[in-house]
């Protein structure tokens, strides 16, 4: 005993450690073991007294990889019990699992025996990486006594991709079996069966094979787009082009283009004649990287079909070709950017414009002009932004000088067309800065959008107060026609402000801008205003008014006349519209003795120019008022209105040595508006009798190229004496175009009186040698017209120049020498020969002495 | 004095009728003497190689002659008459040696003459000259005479055979 005590003391205590957890861990893994087998048993036995139906709802508790290893005691409880344990415990689903990463016969017999629906055709795949675990299965196929084994197989598979070829080689027993089930009416059928026909060489299989390109079910023809093999390329070719163009499933169509591309890169070329779905079938599969496919691309894009276009727009897009286009445009080849701008246009108009991004990278003067256009109708409103960036950025004489020029003006009303206000605010900005360029305000200014007001309104009021801004009228249409919510406050604030802060000038702008609004309760606020506006401004605004309000315009008119203030007054007066004079005629002919001047120069005004004979007569003594001013303004309001029955007192003015220069001045520059012809003698009467208003008189005349007035002018000349001819002459000329295309009707008019005073005017404008000079130009007509000119105007000038047109090679240009030389037939003409007999040019010379010698021989 | 539509009517089948040149020129040399009882009647004829307009530097060669006095066998065309008739497409006229036009007067005995330039298209182009040996000959008939022949000559559809 006490040996086995020392022996026991002997030992190392660890190894007794050892030895004792050993233990306790084999006791456990025992007592483990027994407590799992109870727990099967348990639960086994559980699912044995549930009703048949509803033993797939048992449940168990262990996992399946535990029950795996429990396998036989589940066997035996199965055969005791009678049902199938392993596919109630889903052991088939584990081992199904296991056979697709660790395949092994031994699984394959388990599966093929308690789960064969379900595990057959993993068991087929498993088949057939091994000729052993194959024979395992043919063992079962032979057992189970199924009459189409395939065809059961094939059921199992589902339409799951198998190696084919493989199988091939080991179902050879079963082949015939493969072609009938070609013919299934279940899909899963036929796609097993040709699956491995694929890969067999016998005239059978091939005709099978081409006829799974005509399948019902897609997934074959895809099967068959993707796999077919063929010796015969041009047909395999030609059922893939078929099933790219014609198969309604996309799936198919792009297996088909991507095979083609694969296989086939050198036979495919699009076909010239397609249909319309043909053509949408190709072309959402058109590969950019192909130039083929980019060609016709651009060529769908260039067409008129939006469907197409679409598809090849998104082609194109994708491959970056539209991209590369915008970038590439090139301003100064039209024909070419008219190309691209169409292309570009078609594409962004089936909402493909994700090109324009390329603004962002591009100062292009091409892009840039591309952009404006297209941006003005389509594409996204964020990219005129980035376009008025670009623009912007180009430099000062770029912005001046064309070709830029436009551009910039294109890209600048895109913005006013369909800018955000992101845009609008840069546009604004371009035009605080360059607001000395008039042509752009002019320009821009009517196309900036109201709804976006609130931009730019401050900018616009900014031009407003600016004195030197040259595009005032264009302005205040503009701000006539905005919210006047924006507008109004800032209107009255100007037009309220004191003298000292803001200038008359700016006052008078936002007058007008209030009158251009035209809303009534303005009205007052108007009228009380005019005095700010000079007369003429004045009285075409009160018109405006008169027109907008009627009656309330002339209450307030009546009102005001009965005020005190008399510049307001008579800015009224001189402002009120011709058809409220009788309304206002008392007041009026009271104020012309009104003791302010200013108010009775007004009344003059308004009375005369109203054109009531008895309102003219009351106003004939303002003509000697003793203030200069009313003089002056009753002067010039008889000179333009009155007419001939007044002329008597203007002359009396004229003539008065008592009278002021300034007075006489205004009756003759009141005589250059007068309509009646009357006024030119009364201008010429002071031509003829000289003194400090001749050379206003001789302006005045100058100014009236009327037809009536010159031909007055012309019955003057001729009576004339020769200084004042000469004065009214150098009148006639100096008035240039005008008065010469008057003179010329007289000149084709043989018997006028004045056709004789008319062509000695026109002789000494220098009109006569001036068609001398066209009768070498190189238009007939041009030379026709001078001919015949030269012809009607008779002068020896005028024959001289027209004989040297003699060989013109228009006939009716020679016609008119003949005509010429053969009018020399008379005393007057011979006076011309003889004088061209002596001509410089021998030319001259010998034709004027063909003319004589004839003149003599028809005298004979 | 001269006119009727019925000698120009003979004329006009005269000139359209086939036949050679020769018989052509003698033709119209023949008919304007008669009709204008000039002394001296003749054609000359534009060598093809001149353009139009007559080149001044060249001559018109004598075709055909009615009237017993000489003339000269060729005409400068640079001379005076010929530059007015080509340039003002009419018909010149001279009726005393004085005149400005001496080389109208194809000899020392003639005192008037007038000249017309015929834009034949077949046989060829032609100056037609006729003069008299008294001043005064040739009047405002003559001269419409000239230009009636020159018109129907250029306007004549078809003209004689053509051969030289």
């Amino acid at each position: 005993m006490s040996n086995y005590l020392e022996l026991f003391a002997s030992r190392p205590i660890w190894m007794y450690i050892s030895i004792l957890a050993l233990l306790t861990a084999v006791v456990i893994l025992i007592s483990r073991y027994s407590y799992l087998k109870r727990k099967i048993k348990k639960e086994a036995a559980a699912c044995a007294e549930t009703h048949p139906s509803m033993q797939s709802t048992c449940t168990f508790s262990l996992p399946s990889k535990t029950l795996s290893s429990y396998f036989r005691q589940i066997k035996k409880l199965s055969r005791r019990y009678g049902i199938n344990l392993p596919v109630l415990m889903h052991l088939d689903d584990f081992w199904i699992q296991r056979l697709s990463n660790r395949p092994t016969s031994q699984l394959m017999r388990k599966l093929l025996l308690y789960s064969p629906e379900k595990a057959l055709f993993p068991c087929f795949q498993a088949a057939l990486d091994s000729p052993k675990r194959f024979e395992v299965l043919k063992d079962w196929i032979d057992k189970s006594g199924e009459f189409m084994v395939m065809g059961t197989i094939a059921e199992s598979c589902g339409g799951r991709e198998f190696d084919g070829a493989k199988a091939l080689a080991l179902i050879a027993p079963w082949k015939d079996e493969l072609y009938e089930m070609t013919g299934d009416q279940r899909w899963t059928t036929r796609w097993f069966a040709l699956r491995i026909l694929l890969f067999d060489s016998s005239e059978r299989s091939i005709k099978a094979v081409w006829a799974g390109f005509d399948d019902p079910s897609h997934r074959i023809r895809r099967m068959m787009a993707n796999d077919c093999r063929s010796d015969n390329e041009s047909r395999l070719y030609e059922n893939l082009q078929n099933l790219l163009l014609d198969d309604p499933v996309y799936e198919v169509r792009s297996t088909a283009r991507r095979r083609i591309e694969s296989d086939f890169l050198d036979r495919y070329a699009i076909p010239s004649s397609l249909t319309h779905t043909q053509k949408l079938h190709i072309t959402e599969l058109l590969n950019p990287g192909i130039q083929q496919d980019r060609e016709y691309a651009f060529s769908l894009l260039d067409g008129k079909d939006d469907e197409l276009m679409l598809e090849a727009a998104r082609v194109l897009n994708r491959s970056g070709s539209l991209r590369r286009l915008f970038l590439q445009a090139f301003h100064e080849d039209h024909p070419s950017l008219r190309r691209t701008q169409h292309l570009l246009s078609n594409a962004a108009r089936v909402h493909c414009s994700d090109f324009l991004t390329a603004l962002e990278e591009s100062s292009n003067p091409g892009t840039l002009q591309v952009a404006a256009e297209l941006l003005r109708t389509y594409g996204d409103r964020t990219h005129i932004t980035t376009l008025l960036q670009r623009i912007r950025s180009l430099g000062e004489e770029q912005k001046k000088r064309e070709p830029l020029r436009t551009i910039y003006l294109e890209a600048l009303e895109t913005a006013c067309l369909r800018g955000d206000d992101s845009s609008l605010a840069l546009l604004r900005d371009e035009l605080s800065i360059r607001r000395e360029d008039t042509l752009l305000h002019t320009h821009l200014l009517p196309m900036l959008p109201a709804e976006h007001a609130h931009v730019y309104i401050n900018t616009l009021f900014s031009f407003l107060y600016d004195s030197s801004y040259t595009a005032k009228e264009t302005l205040r249409t503009t701000l006539s026609r905005l919210n006047p919510e924006l507008t109004l406050p800032t209107l009255f604030e100007l037009i309220k402000s004191n003298p000292e802060d803001v200038t008359p000038a700016i006052q008078e702008q936002a007058l007008r801008v209030l009158c251009e609004i035209g809303i009534p309760y303005t009205l007052q606020h108007v009228l009380e205003h005019l005095p700010l506006m000079e007369i003429d401004q004045a009285s075409r605004y009160a018109k405006l008014l008169s027109e907008h309000f009627g009656k309330t315009f002339q209450e307030r008119s009546a009102d005001l006349l009965k005020t005190k203030d008399a510049r307001l007054r008579s800015r009224l007066i001189s402002a009120l519209p011709p058809q409220y004079h009788s309304a206002f005629k008392s007041q009026l002919r009271a104020a012309l003795q009104d003791a302010d001047p200013e108010v009775r120069a007004a009344c003059s005004w308004t009375l005369v120019s109203s054109g009531n004979k008895e309102d003219r007569s009351q106003c004939l003594p303002l003509l000697h008022d003793p203030v200069e001013s009313v003089r002056i303004s009753t002067a010039k309001a008889f000179a333009v209105h009155a007419g001939p029955d007044y002329f008597g007192e203007l002359k009396q003015v004229l003539e008065s040595k008592n009278e002021m220069i300034p007075v006489q001045k205004t009756v003759i520059e009141g005589l250059v508006e007068s309509p009646h012809e009357e006024s030119v003698d009364l201008l010429v009467q002071q031509v003829q009798s000289g003194g400090d208003l001749q050379g206003y008189a001789v302006n005045a005349l100058r100014k009236k190229h009327g037809h009536k007035m010159i031909s007055r002018l012309l019955e003057h000349i001729e009576k004339a004496e020769s200084e004042t001819r000469s004065r009214l002459i150098a009148v006639v000329r100096s008035m240039g175009d005008s008065a010469e295309s008057v003179l010329e009707t007289y000149l084709f008019e043989a018997s006028h009186p004045l056709r004789s005073i008319a062509v000695d005017v026109l002789e000494s404008t220098g009109s006569v040698d001036s068609r001398i000079r066209h009768l070498t130009n190189r238009d007939p007509s041009v030379r026709r017209d001078a001919a015949a000119f030269l012809y009607n105007a008779g002068t020896l000038n005028a024959y001289r120049g027209l004989v040297q047109a003699a060989r013109d090679p228009d006939e009716e240009v020679r016609a008119y020498v003949v005509r010429a030389l053969d009018a020399l037939d008379s005393d007057r003409g011979r006076t011309i020969l003889d004088q061209l007999k002596n001509d410089p040019q021998k030319k001259i010379r010998t034709y004027t002495n063909w003319a004589l010698e004839r003149h003599q021989a028809r005298r004979l | 004095m001269i006119s009727t539509s019925h000698s120009l009517h003979q004329f006009l089948s005269h000139i359209s009728s086939s036949g050679s040149a020769e018989e052509w020129s003698k033709g119209i040399c023949s008919f304007v003497s008669q009709r204008t009882g000039s002394s001296l009647t003749t054609l000359y004829r534009v060598p093809k190689t001149q353009t139009i307009r007559i080149e001044k530097s060249g001559k018109l060669y004598l075709h055909a002659q009615i009237g017993h006095t000489t003339a000269p066998k060729n005409i400068s065309a640079g001379a005076d008459f010929l530059q007015a008739a080509a340039g003002c497409e009419g018909a010149v006229v001279q009726n005393s040696p004085e005149g400005p036009f001496k080389d109208l007067l194809l000899n020392e005995h003639m005192e008037s003459g007038i000249a017309v330039l015929l834009y034949a298209t077949t046989p060829f182009r032609g100056l037609l000259v006729a003069n008299y040996t008294a001043p005064y000959h040739y009047t405002g008939s003559s001269i419409g005479l000239f230009e009636q022949i020159r018109t129907l000559v250029k306007y004549t559809p078809q003209g004689p055979g053509g051969k030289t």
